[in-house]
C-alpha cells in the first residue's frame, strides 16, 4: 500500500472554471484587438489574420488549461498548480492586447495555482 | 437575441457562459452530496470531477460541431467563425456527455449503474441553471402570443421560464422521491417535455432529419424511441430468458 498527498480545497476547481469561461470572450476580444493593433499599425491584411488567429489560439488553450487543470486541483495539487500557472502565462501574453477579460481571468488562474500549491493536504492510501 | 428587458442588459458580458460555469460548480456541490449514498473510496468520488469535467467539454465540443452542420449558413466559414457562432445545442451536448461519461466510468473501474443514477440531478440542476443562462443572454426565446395575464402584458411564450421551472421540479423530485433509475426516468420526462415546449419556440431551430418537427423534437422522438424499446427488451429479458 502507497501513500499519497492529495489537496482539499475546491478553490483551484472553482477558480479555474470561472477563469476560463471568462478567457473564451477574452481570447476573442484578443484576437479582434491584435487585428485592430496590426490594422492600425498599417501591417498587411494576412499578417493582421494570421496575428488575431495566433492570439485567440492561444487563449483558447489558455481556457482549456485553466479547466482541466483546475479539475485536478484535489488529485494532483502540483500538476494542477503549474498547470495553471502555465494558464495564467497564456493569458498574460493575450493581455498585451489590453482586454479585461484575459486581465480578470489571469488573477483568477493565479489565485487558482496559488491555492494549487498552499492548500491542506492530506494523505491516502492508494 | 431576445432580451430579457429592456433595462437589463449585460453588454459584452458573457453572462450565458458565466451561468453555465457557476451551474457545473453547484451540479459538482450535488453530485458531492449525493455520493454520500455510494459505498466508495473518497478518492474516487473526488476524482469523478476530471471525467465529469473532460465529458463536460466533449458535450460542449460535440454539441458546437454538429450545430456546424444544422445551421447551413455557416458551412464553407473558417474554422474559428463556425465555433465562435455555431453556439450549442442541448441534446449533443448531452448524448456526447452521457457516452463520455459512461466510458470513462468502465475505463476506471466505477460501478456505472450506481454512479450514473447519482448523476442525474445534478444534470438536471446544471440544465436549469443553464437555462436562466439563456434567460439572461436572450437566446431560446419562445413564439409571439401577446397574452394579458393579471394586469400584465405577456409578448413571447416563457418557453425558457417553463423549462427553469421544470428543470428544478425534476430536480426536487429526484433529490426526495425518487431514489432509483433516474437516467430511464429524465430520458422519458425531459423529451416529452421538450417536444411540447418546442412548438412554442421563436428562435431559428434549424434543420436536421425532416422540415415538419425541429431537430430538438426529432432527437426527442429518437430518445423516447431507443428508451422505450430498451425497457420493453429488458422487460422480456427478465420475464422470459431469467
Amino acid at each position: 500500500m502507497a501513500t499519497k498527498k492529495r489537496g482539499t480545497s475546491n478553490v483551484p476547481m472553482i477558480m479555474g472554471i470561472i477563469g476560463s469561461i471568462l478567457q473564451l470572450p477574452g481570447a476573442i476580444c484578443a484576437g479582434a484587438c491584435a487585428a485592430g493593433i496590426g490594422g492600425a499599425a498599417g501591417a498587411s491584411q494576412s499578417s493582421v489574420n494570421e496575428t488575431a488567429s495566433t492570439y485567440m489560439i492561444l487563449g483558447i488553450i489558455a481556457a482549456l488549461l485553466g479547466f482541466i487543470f483546475g479539475l485536478m486541483g484535489k488529485k494532483s495539487p502540483v500538476v494542477a498548480g503549474v498547470g495553471l500557472l502555465i494558464a495564467t502565462v497564456l493569458s498574460g501574453i493575450t493581455l498585451i492586447t489590453f482586454n479585461f477579460f484575459s486581465l480578470i481571468a489571469v488573477i483568477l488562474f493565479l489565485i487558482g495555482a496559488i491555492f494549487s500549491f498552499v492548500q491542506k493536504k492530506e494523505e491516502v492510501t492508494v | 437575441m431576445h432580451e430579457l428587458h429592456p433595462l437589463i442588459d449585460f453588454g459584452i458580458f458573457p453572462i450565458f457562459n458565466f451561468i453555465t460555469g457557476v451551474g457545473f460548480i453547484f451540479s459538482y456541490f450535488l453530485l458531492n452530496h449525493n455520493f454520500k449514498n455510494i459505498i466508495d473510496s473518497k478518492v474516487k468520488k473526488d476524482d469523478i470531477i476530471i471525467y465529469l469535467g473532460l465529458s463536460f467539454l466533449i458535450g460542449i465540443g460535440i454539441s458546437n460541431i454538429i450545430n456546424w452542420f444544422i445551421f447551413p449558413e455557416l458551412s464553407g466559414k473558417p474554422y474559428l467563425f463556425r465555433i465562435l457562432y455555431a453556439g450549442y445545442t442541448f441534446y449533443f451536448g448531452l448524448i456526447g456527455f452521457l457516452l463520455s461519461i459512461s466510458i470513462f466510468l468502465k475505463l476506471f473501474n466505477y460501478d456505472i449503474a450506481v454512479y450514473m443514477n447519482e448523476i442525474v440531478p445534478s444534470i438536471t440542476l446544471f440544465h436549469g441553471i443553464g437555462r436562466i443562462g439563456c434567460l439572461l443572454g436572450g437566446c431560446c426565446y419562445g413564439d409571439i402570443c401577446n397574452v394579458n395575464l393579471f394586469l400584465m402584458e405577456i409578448e413571447r411564450f416563457p418557453t425558457r421560464e417553463f423549462s427553469i421551472i421544470f428543470l428544478f421540479t425534476l430536480t426536487i423530485i429526484f433529490q426526495k422521491y425518487i431514489k432509483e433509475r433516474r437516467l430511464i426516468i429524465y430520458l422519458i420526462l425531459y423529451p416529452l417535455f421538450r417536444f411540447l415546449i418546442e412548438f412554442k419556440r421563436g428562435d431559428d431551430r434549424g434543420h436536421l432529419f425532416t422540415d415538419i418537427f425541429s431537430p430538438s423534437q426529432e432527437i426527442s422522438l429518437l430518445i423516447l424511441f431507443i428508451v422505450i424499446m430498451f425497457m420493453v427488451l429488458y422487460h422480456i429479458k427478465r420475464k422470459y430468458l431469467i
